[in-house]
């Protein structure tokens, strides 16, 4: 290959090492992004919540970066390899979380107690079913058929059930958004795609507005979603505040610890969900304007790993990658000002939370994986 | 066909739309509604919380208090805050009910007696233990708030309760208010009553105070704007003493009549013999010098201190509905009653003034009166009219006529008035409205009714309007001849009559009744209050950061919620109240020590009102000694003489140091058994006037006569007795 032998033959004089290692093309803008964003993250957590936060959040960091160590440690290419093995693991995980070894947290039975920490299997499932789905899709050589687009959706649907069942609606969501993007670059026919968009849309509105599968809380949060004047449950109080607290900020912000809305807690969350609207509200137009900007180099970045994989398995997990972060962030950001439902969905790298965190930085560390074994 | 870079540039374009949409909304929050918001979010901070002021005291002659206030704890719940769940609200019902010590079953019923979008309040009065407990547990009691508020206190129990009246829930007079005052749903107002009445002066002017809150409405810091200004006391001319004989004669004189054998008058004329029921009744006491109101009772009473804690609907219409003899109103002023034979004091003035009759005149009576000229075969038409009991009275004088109440003598006066030439036909009507008869007396206490004196024209109107109800098409001679005895549609209130007679009494004064001492003119918010732009300039009070403690500060102190308890969603300040106010007259509290309570002191060694009176005089009545003497002496027979109607009533009166003159009446009601009344005024110059109106408790010599005798011992330092019934009257009087 002509351009490997271009590249490797600059950096191989001065390294020594191959030059298509996989260690020589690791994407150092991602790195840079990702800490900037986390970084960001804990100043925030710090002036929206107590310090207790800080120091838990900085400890999953460390767990984060390790996660995300490891997961480029090994190539993807064993993964792929062990998707069947990996995705019968997350089964019986997301089984064993709704069976009394599960505990509930916030209404949902989604947690196992470790020590004083709780992980939430849900949040792992997302990164683990990226990777059988990528296994099984690049097994079909992007030949996607009526059959076997059926198999990926079953795939996904037993896992997103056990998630939905929980009950933990933002997270199932968040299952949809990945298979769709990986249907569509694994090969599934744009009819096929379309047709699925449009029965998912029909069916999410059947549920809520006539079957009531919706818990009472999460109809409230839509109903707020769709006239946020009429307090319903709260909800629209809090959708409300968060807007207040996120326009008040203005083009420079109040300053740090200055948020009236963040300080005397008018926004709920603010160290989790809400995280994006603490910072709006101090640091202005320019600290979201960065954050947003972040993310958007961050995806591109994760788009350019999807589009320069070795193989369908690498632009597949970099594509699920994306989807994830891609709903993660809209979602997020959009539920802060109005734009979307709320739903109880993290920022990813920004807000508090232990399995969020790893997680972002385990999928990080896979897309990192992928685009550093581009070559090799 | 499947082009992969097609695809991913699909996916990139999709991306690039979700990020510029953030971008723009972002934008659009910061830049465009920015400055709005900004102003939402520096409001949020702030709560404008009315404190009310403290309610004016009621007191009585002597200056001793009727009517205090106390402060007391109350429980409300908030129903957006509450759990939706039966299930649940019944835990938490149970729970709180135990903190309480009240039953579940009554706080739930409380709460769900009403809809409102407001705390409903579940429990007054409650226990210190328990508003702290409340308070360090709020998480496990969402939307439960304790508060002070200010509770009516009878000193005196139900002494005078229609005088007083009580304070309610405003409810629907939120339309209407009084004194155009601004009232909130929730505040409480006189309902009946002096509390009514003077409304105006004994609400005093609200307060606002301002509070810089966090999200759990815990307290960063509290200015005053305006400090909340007590309502004024009333100094009333109720004399406590006299009251209580008022209350208590009334009570003994009903039970006296009660049971004892009296006759019903139907439409069918038969007189059936029946137990008397004498189931309510009102005496007045006036001062007949100045027109003060000394006392008024009626009966059935209540009781002000059920009101406090608010009474369901149901239990309401059995206690105070009508077949309980509708206790809440206040017979004195809202009963209409034919006066009977107490009107004849003016039909006999009106003989004398228009020249119909002389002193010393007299009319035959023979125990029957037919009027001339009347064709009895005409349906409806009654040509015979008799005395009660037929009684011949030979002839009679307006003296003897008053005596023994003759009726015959005024059927002869009613017949000659719309009958003889020359004679004013109208004329016992230009009287009687003279007296102030055909009005209302403007005492300064709601819901009086106006006196009715019927004459042509209304008849004519009345019948016109609806012919149903008003059959009768003319005024005719039997009408006049009702009229002259103070029966047909001849109407009056206990007050009213005793109005009147106290002007003949007092020799012509006319006053309007006051039922308390001179008040000085209601609060206008004229200082205090300066509205100026609609919304606050500042996107953050600077003292907020710098006074504020630190945001981990634990529940309230209790105690520290005054009245008004700051509260997301309950209490978020309407547009007008946020109408911004000068910040000049701010006085800055810092800190979270926040007793509302302590500006508006609660009222008990405050000084007196005076007992200034200025007496409103309505009209002077011309009452020449030729016609007021005569009636003078008839007044003064009917309860000294033997022969009077009242005079076994008052046997052993002492007289001598203590005249009295006045008119007993038996007044028929179809359908129904008499009412017996007496109208009376003794002491010097007439001073006191007494009205005593009893239903269904049959003659007015038996049964009212005695009641007003024993409140005459009062007022002449005679030993007070008690009232029976008067068994073998000398005389019986229609």
């Amino acid at each position: 290959m002509a351009i490997t032998e271009q590249l490797g033959s600059r950096r191989a004089r001065t390294a020594g090492v191959r030059p298509d290692s996989p260690l020589l093309h690791v994407d150092w803008v991602v790195i840079a992004t990702t800490a900037f964003l986390s970084g960001i993250g804990l100043l925030m957590i710090r002036s929206a919540g107590a310090s207790s936060f800080v120091q838990k959040q900085v400890l999953f960091m460390v767990l984060g970066v390790g996660v995300m160590f490891a997961v480029m440690s090994v190539d993807y290419r064993v993964f792929v390899d062990s998707a069947v093995l990996i995705y019968a693991a997350t089964v019986v995980a997301l089984l064993a979380v709704l069976s009394p070894l599960g505990t509930v947290h916030k209404g949902a039975q989604g947690w196992f107690d470790v020590g004083s920490f709780q992980l939430q299997p849900a949040e792992f499932a997302k990164i683990t079913i990226i990777v059988s789905l990528a296994g099984y899709g690049a097994a079909q050589r992007s030949q996607l058929d009526l059959r076997r687009f059926f198999v990926v959706l079953i795939l996904t649907a037993v896992p997103t059930f056990l998630i939905f069942i929980q009950p933990d609606l933002g997270s199932a969501l968040v299952f949809l958004a990945i298979v769709l993007a990986m249907l569509w670059l694994g090969g599934a026919r744009a009819g096929h795609v379309a047709t699925l968009i449009v029965l998912g849309a029909v069916s999410v509105f059947l549920a809520v507005r006539v079957f009531h599968v919706l818990a009472d809380y999460q109809t409230n949060r839509l109903l707020a979603f769709i006239n946020p004047n009429g307090d319903i449950g709260g909800s629209a109080f809090n959708l409300n505040q968060s807007k207040i607290a996120i326009g008040s900020g203005g083009l420079f912000g109040k300053g740090l610890l200055h948020g009236t809305q963040t300080r005397y807690g008018f926004v709920p969350e603010q160290h989790s969900d809400f995280i994006f609207t603490a910072l709006c509200e101090q640091l202005g137009l320019l600290g979201g304007g960065a954050v947003l900007l972040a993310f958007g180099v961050l995806c591109a970045r994760i788009w350019r790993a999807a589009a320069s994989a070795r193989d369908t398995a690498g632009t597949l997990i970099c594509v699920g990658v994306l989807a994830m972060f891609l709903f993660h962030i809209f979602q997020n950001i959009g539920m802060t000002m109005g734009m979307m439902p709320i739903t109880g969905i993290p920022l990813p790298l920004l807000s508090y939370g232990g399995s969020s965190t790893i997680v972002s930085f385990a999928a990080i560390g896979l897309v990192l994986n992928v685009e550093m074994h581009r070559f090799r | 066909m499947f082009d992969l870079r097609h695809r991913l540039g699909v996916l990139a374009i999709l991306g690039a739309c979700l990020f510029a949409g953030l971008f723009v909304r972002l934008g659009y929050l910061q830049l465009v509604e920015g400055k709005k918001l900004e102003v939402e979010a520096s409001q949020n901070l702030l709560r404008k919380v009315i404190v009310p002021a403290t309610r004016g005291r009621i007191l009585d002659r002597n200056g001793e208090v009727l009517v205090d206030n106390r402060l007391v704890s109350v429980v409300t719940i908030d129903r957006q805050l509450f759990p939706r769940r039966i299930a649940a609200r019944a835990e938490l019902f149970d729970r709180l009910g135990s903190v309480l010590t009240v039953a579940p079953a009554d706080i739930a019923r409380r709460f769900n007696s009403t809809n409102t979008v407001l705390a409903v309040e579940v429990a007054r009065d409650v226990k210190e233990s328990a508003v702290v407990y409340l308070g360090e547990h709020a998480d496990e009691f969402p939307g439960v708030q304790a508060k002070l508020d200010f509770q009516r206190v009878y000193p005196k129990g139900k002494l005078a309760s229609h005088v007083l009246g009580y304070v309610g829930d405003v409810g629907d007079d939120l339309k209407d208010p009084p004194c155009n005052a601004r009232y909130r749903t929730g505040d409480k107002l006189g309902k009946s009553g002096v509390e009514r009445g003077f409304e105006c002066v004994l609400r005093g002017m609200p307060g606002i105070t301002e509070f810089t809150v966090d999200r759990r409405d815990r307290v960063l810091e509290t200015r005053v704007l305006a400090p909340p200004i007590a309502g004024v006391d009333i100094r009333l001319t109720i004399d406590p003493k006299v009251q209580a004989w008022a209350e208590s004669s009334l009570q003994q004189g009903l039970a006296a009549s009660h049971g004892q054998v009296g006759y019903v008058f139907t439409k069918e004329k038969k007189l059936g013999f029946q137990p008397l029921k004498a189931p309510a009744g009102s005496v007045v006491v006036e001062d007949s010098s100045d027109g003060s109101i000394l006392a008024m009772a009626s009966y059935p009473d209540y009781d002000p201190r059920d009101f406090i804690r608010g009474i369901s609907t149901k239990e309401f219409e059995a206690r105070y509905g009508e077949l309980a003899e509708s206790p809440l109103t206040n017979r004195a002023i809202s009963g209409r009653y034919p006066p009977g034979s107490t009107f004849k004091l003016f039909t006999a003035v009106s003989a004398l003034t228009s020249g119909l009759i002389q002193d010393f005149s007299t009319i035959d009576d023979p125990g029957q009166f037919v009027i001339p000229d009347c064709d009895s075969s005409k349906v409806g038409l009654k040509c015979l009219w008799r005395n009660s009991g037929e009684t011949p009275h030979g002839a009679v004088d307006v003296r003897k006529s008053l005596i023994v109440s003759s009726d015959v003598f005024y059927y002869t006066l009613g017949y000659r008035f719309w009958n003889e030439a020359g004679a004013p036909r109208e004329g016992i009507q230009d009287v009687a409205r003279e007296f102030g008869l055909n009005e209302d007396t403007a005492v300064q206490l709601p819901y009086e009714k106006s006196g009715n004196i019927p004459d042509r024209a209304q008849r004519l109107s009345r019948h016109a309007t609806n012919s149903i109800v008003w059959p009768a098409t003319d005024w005719r001679t039997g009408d006049n001849l009702n009229l002259a005895i103070g029966q047909g549609e001849t109407l009056t209130t206990p007050l009213g009559i005793a109005n009147a007679y106290g002007a003949f009494g007092n020799g012509g004064s006319l006053f309007v009744p006051k039922i308390a001492f001179d008040t000085p003119p209601p609060l206008k918010p004229t200082v205090t209050l300066v509205p100026t732009s609609t919304s606050r300039p500042t996107s953050r009070p600077s003292t907020t950061t710098t006074t504020a403690p630190p945001v981990t500060a634990g529940p309230p102190a209790p105690g520290s919620d005054g009245p008004g308890t700051a509260r997301v969603g309950a209490a978020v300040p309407t547009a007008t109240e946020q109408a911004g106010i000068t910040s000049t007259t701010v006085q800055v509290l810092t800190g979270t020590d926040v007793v509302p309570a302590t500006s508006t002191t609660v009222a008990s060694q405050r000084p007196i009102p005076p007992a200034q009176y200025s007496p409103i005089l309505r009209r002077r009545i011309a009452l020449p000694d030729n016609v007021r003497l005569p009636v003078l002496d008839g007044l003064t027979g009917a309860v000294q003489s033997s022969t009077g109607t009242a005079s076994d009533a008052f046997a052993g009166f002492p007289f001598d140091r203590f005249p009295i003159a006045g008119k007993t009446g038996t007044a028929q009601v179809v359908n129904k058994q008499d009412n017996a009344l007496f109208v009376g005024f003794g002491g010097q110059n007439g001073r006191y006037v007494i009205a005593v109106v009893m239903e269904q408790a049959g003659f007015g010599g038996q049964a009212a006569a005695p009641v007003a005798r024993r409140i005459f011992n009062g007022l002449a330092g005679e030993p007070l007795g008690t009232v029976t019934y008067v068994k073998a009257p000398t005389a019986q009087d229609r």
